[in-house]
Parts: structure tokens; sequence; C-alpha cells
């Protein structure tokens, strides 16, 4: 299995070379992010997913102790909300650790040809820190509303409310990091019309 | 007892299946509903306006460029039309013309001896001639049609009668539809399937898209096939620019913002044009469509780019988050369902929330169906053909996500290079993917080669 993925490695290093070599940005976009995600999926996922579930549940619980509405156990990935005599445990899983949004964003904008290298970097790192803090953010809303309305509304605060939250903050940063840089920067004029006579 | 479960549980199916499906939902398919209403209220409208008597004089400019297959067609439209002739003066600027569109224009010249028309040459570009044209243009109303479409009869008076109707409406653009009868003709099943679905969408988009946002003054590209201007307030813009692929949509925008004039959709106005000649033909426009929308945002809107401001306050903005930033989150939703199945989501919760998609989708296509019905109902060929390809509201979103990904290779590739009319195609692209991998595998292939000979021997 593991020569296979290799080799799947080897050939999509090769299609991103030559894609790169013919100028074919669309597809080099593409695949070039598509396949990053799909082996960072694969390899660096599994590395990064316990540390960044706890520093989640970490930071989280911070917000949490700060207004005093629920606590923190970060070692173990759950925050505990106490409810009147009972108390409502969340275990920040695989899908509320925002790994996948984390990583998507960062291979999109590897590829992304309008950054060079050292700007990518600095881009990364703070979209890095926007995800991480819309998704603790995220998290404290959800425990809020568990906090004022018990159990009852977990689902809605979680599958949806938590979601359109967490997607407007997604979208913010998209449009800042690839529309508006991207606009700005376009360039206009000095276009041919394909008979090779340039129009200034 | 009974009841509270089962409402309970279909509330429960519903948040469900919600958080799957939100996204597309907030994104396309409740902006299609409250479209849906306000397209039909304006119906009933439209059909109370008074209909002036009197016209004024127009200035019809059609630019040509390698014209001579198609001008005679055009100016025949131009002659059938039952706009006065005495008030019309056609303003034909050809702009570096390489075939024998001049020939063509002098037999028309014969043909319809009644028509009074003018030919004038300008320098390569469709904005200069355009330009050249409006300073010798002597119409209250300024009409641009392309050379390679038709007029319908009434799609002139139709438009100077609204001119007449609205005085706070400065520009026009016209309904652009592709031709059935051509469409119809096509030979291959999957090109005539391809044609009818653009069909659908031109008509969608004109009369429904530009057609809501005429509503609130906020068409975002005026058609360059068969628009028109109040002289006086085109004479006071900049003019068509030459720099941009997106001439149409600059002036639109210089209009808007600028001059803060109104635009709107003559919705009874129709300009036919030939379907699209092929995939690749397919594939580069629509890029060119997309390149042309950042080139004129990069013109006019580099101050107001700011994510809330912006797009609760300026419609031009919010096109833009829905045309651009929207396709990355979009590109992570496709090929994050295709992930899901390997992250063992059990394929039957994936392939259902496909499914929900499509046929949410389907159901604003259907919207989009009655809306379109009712405001083809001056021109009944058109309305019976329309009807009765119904079908094609469970086609077309296939095709809008073909055309989606074809948008965003156009946003990708306008970041790089020069800006050119004719962006590479498919084919060309891949050729020269053949090339590069034939050269990669050249030396490899003459040593096997080599050791093939070798063996042989």
């Amino acid at each position: 299995m593991l020569t296979l993925k290799i080799i799947a490695f080897i050939v999509w290093i090769y299609v991103i070379w030559v894609l790169s070599r013919t100028g074919l940005h669309f597809f080099k976009f593409c695949i070039g992010s598509v396949g990053l995600f799909f082996f960072l999926m694969l390899w660096i996922q599994p590395l990064i997913m316990q540390p960044l579930k706890m520093a989640v549940s970490a930071a989280a619980g911070v917000l949490g102790d700060f207004f005093e509405m629920y606590d923190s156990y970060y070692q173990y990935s759950i925050l505990f909300i106490p409810k009147d005599t009972t108390a409502v445990s969340l275990t920040i899983d695989y899908e509320c650790s925002g790994v996948i949004e984390i990583m998507a964003f960062s291979c999109m904008l590897w590829f992304f040809p309008l950054y060079n290298t050292i700007e990518k970097l600095i881009i990364n790192c703070i979209g890095l820190a926007v995800i991480f803090l819309a998704n603790v953010l995220r998290i404290f809303l959800i425990c809020t509303l568990i906090y004022f309305y018990g159990n009852e509304i977990f689902y809605f605060a979680h599958t949806i409310f938590g979601r359109i939250f967490f997607y407007s903050i997604s979208i913010a940063l998209y449009f800042y990091v690839f529309t508006r840089s991207h606009i700005i920067r376009q360039k206009v004029g000095s276009f041919n019309y394909g008979n090779g006579d340039t129009d200034k | 007892m009974e009841m509270e479960i089962l409402i309970n549980r279909i509330i429960r199916e519903v948040i469900f299946w919600m958080a799957w499906i939100i996204i597309p939902l907030i994104m396309e398919i409740i902006p299609a509903f409250g479209g849906f209403f306000i397209l039909l209220k304006k119906s009933f409208v439209l059909k109370g306006k008074a209909i002036p008597q009197a016209v004024s004089e127009i200035t019809l400019i059609i630019p040509i460029y390698n014209s001579a297959e198609t001008l005679r067609t055009c100016l025949t439209s131009v002659h059938n039309s039952n706009y006065p002739i005495e008030l019309m003066d056609i303003l034909l600027v050809n702009n570096g013309s390489t075939d024998n569109s001049y020939e063509v224009y002098r037999q028309c010249q014969d043909e319809f001896r009644d028509l009074p028309m003018t030919w004038l040459n300008a320098s390569q570009g469709k904005s200069k001639a355009l330009n050249m044209a409006l300073y010798n243009s002597h119409g209250k109303y300024i009409v641009h049609i392309d050379s390679d479409g038709k007029l319908h009869p009434d799609a002139l008076r139709n438009m100077a009668i609204r001119f007449e109707q609205r005085p706070e409406v400065d520009c026009l653009t016209g309904v652009i539809l592709t031709d059935m009868k051509l469409i119809e003709s096509t030979n291959s099943f999957m090109m005539k399937l391809v044609r009818r679905c653009e069909f659908f969408e031109y008509c969608q988009s004109f009369l429904a898209g530009r057609n809501f946002e005429s509503e609130f003054n906020s068409i975002y590209t005026l058609s360059g096939a068969f628009s028109a201007f109040r002289k006086s307030a085109i004479l006071k813009s900049q003019l068509f620019n030459t720099a941009t692929v997106s001439e149409d949509t600059q002036v639109t925008f210089q209009m808007h913002k600028i001059q803060k004039k109104g635009i709107s959709l003559c919705e009874n106005a129709f300009f036919y044009v030939d379907p699209i000649e092929s995939y690749n033909k397919l594939y580069t426009q629509r890029q060119r469509w997309q390149r042309g929308e950042i080139e004129v945002s990069h013109m006019f809107l580099q101050e107001e780019l700011t994510i809330i401001k912006g797009f609760i306050s300026n419609f031009m903005v919010r096109t833009l988050v829905f045309d651009h930033t929207f396709a990355f989150p979009r590109m992570i939703w496709y090929f994050a369902l295709i992930f899901l199945v390997f992250l063992n989501y059990p394929i039957a919760l994936v392939l259902s929330s496909i499914g929900i998609i499509y046929l949410l989708y389907s159901f604003s296509m259907f919207l989009y169906y009655i809306n379109v019905l009712m405001y083809l109902d001056k021109v009944k060929d058109i309305q019976r053909y329309y009807r009765s390809k119904w079908y094609l509201i469970f086609v077309l979103p296939g095709f809008n996500f073909v055309v989606f990904w074809i948008r965003f290779a156009g946003i990708i590739n306008s970041i790089k290079g020069e800006g050119v009319w004719k962006t590479t195609s498919l084919t060309e692209e891949w050729n020269k993917i053949k090339v590069a991998v034939n050269d990669d595998f050249h030396f490899p292939k003459r040593v096997i080669a080599a050791l093939r000979r070798k063996v042989n021997l």
C-alpha cells in the first residue's frame, strides 16, 4: 500500500511539473491543490490531529474559564458544560478540530498563482491563525448556547449555527486572500487579438 | 403523542440534511425563490403601462470585423424591423476586417436601397469602432448590435418605447437568445443538448437574472451584442474602454459608478445570435467573460473591496463574491464529497446529499422556467419551443456545473499572462501536454527501442 502511495506521489509531482512547463495554470492549481490535500491527509493529518484537538479545546477552555461557563479537559479534548444538576460533555473530534479547513486553505493558497513564496508563507500563517480562532469561537458559541438553552439546542447550534458562523469567517478570509488581492493585482490592457496585432 | 414523536423526527431529519446543504441553499436557492416572486409581480405591473405613439430618431451602430458571412442576415433583420426607416440612421464601422465584408455591404446597399447606411473605417478593436461611431451619430438614442446576429422585428421599436416610457432610464440592454432553428439543426446529440442548455441559460440570464437585477438598478453588464443608450448619457461618459476584454461591462460600470445612471432590461426587445460553435469555443468564451469581470472590477472596485461594507452596500462587490470568492469553497465542497467516501462516511449519505442538492438546483431552475415562460409571452414561437424543452431543468444543473469549472479556469488563468482574446482551447492545451510528455519520454523510449532491436538481433 505504501508503495502505491509513493508511486501516486511521484506521478503527482511529475504531472505538476508538466503542467508548470506547459503553462496550464488552472489545471496546475486544481490537480496541485487537490493532490497536496490528499497527501497531507495521508501523511500529515495523523501527526497534527491530536495536538490540534488539544489546542482547540485548550483555547476554547480559556474562554470558558473567563466567562465561567464550562471547563476544558484538553488532555482528553473534552469540554464540560454544567447545566442545572447535570453536565453536558462535548468531545472535540476530527471535524471540530478544523484540520480539514486548515489544510484545504493551505493547499489552495500554495497553488494559487498570485503570490510569491514569502507572501504565501506569511498569508498561510495568518490564515492558520484566523481559521483556528474562528473554530475556537465557534465552539465557544455552541457551548454558550448549550449553557443557556440546554442539550436540546445542541443539534441546531452545532450543525447549523456553528457552521454558518464558521463559514462566514472562512468566506471573509477567502475574500481577502483570493479575491481582493487578485482584483488589485489584475493586469489590464495590452491584449492580443489572436492574429499577432497587439492593442495597447 | 405519536404525532409529536413523528414531528420531532422529521425536524431532526430536516436539520440533519440542512447541515449538508445549507451552503448552496443560502447562496443560490433562497435568492432564486425571492427573485421568482419579484419577477411575478413585475410581469403584472408591466402589462398596465401605456404605450407612447411617437418614437424618436435612433442611430444603429454595427461594428464590422470579418463579418462577410453574417452581415447580410443581420442587415436583412434590420430591414425587416418595424421601426420607421426615416427615423433610422445606420453606421457600419469596420475595424480591421480582412475578408470581403465591404463587398457584402455594397450588395446590401443595392438590395436595401431604402436603408440609410454609412460605412466607416476605424482602427482595430470593437471599442474603437463603437467610439468612432458615437462621434458620428445623430439619433436621440444610440443602439448597437453585433453583426453576427438578427434583430426581432419589434426589438428597436420596443427599446425606443421603453426610453420614452421611463425617462429615468439611460441605458437599456436587450434580450439575447440563441437561434432555435440553428440549435435544432445540430447533428450531434451531445452538441444539440449543450446548445439547448445554452439557450435555456441565455433565457434565464436575461429574462430572470438581469430582469431581476433591473428591478434594483443593479444590472452587472449590459449585453455587448444588443444594448442602447440615450445619446446625452453615453457622450458624457468616457465612452468604450479599449484596454479591457470586456468593454460592455466596463461601460456598464461607468454608467453605474461615475454617472449614477439608470440601467434597465428591455425584456421585450430580442436579438438572436448563433449557438455556441464547439466545446472549445464554450471553454474559451466563458473564460473570457470571467476575465472581463475581474478586469473591470480592477478598474472600478479597488477602493470598495471590503467584505462587510462592500458586500452589503455594493451589488458589484456582491457579484464578485458570488463569482470569485465562493468558487474556492465550492471547489472544496465538490472534492470533499469524494474524500468523505474515503474517510468511511456511508456512501448512501454522500450520494443522498448530492441528490438533495441536485433536486434543489432543479427546483430553482423550475422557478426560473416559470418566470421565463411569462416573459416570452410576446414571442409565441420561442415560448412554445422553450415550453417543450421543460426537461432541461433537470439537465441544467449539470451544464451549470461544467460552466462553473470553466469560469473557475478563467479566474486562475487571468492571473498569469497577457490578456488574449483567444484563450487557449482545451484541444490546444491537450496538445501542449502531449508534446511535453513526449519530450520527457523521448530518451527512455529511444533506450527501449534500442534494447528491443538488440534483443531481436
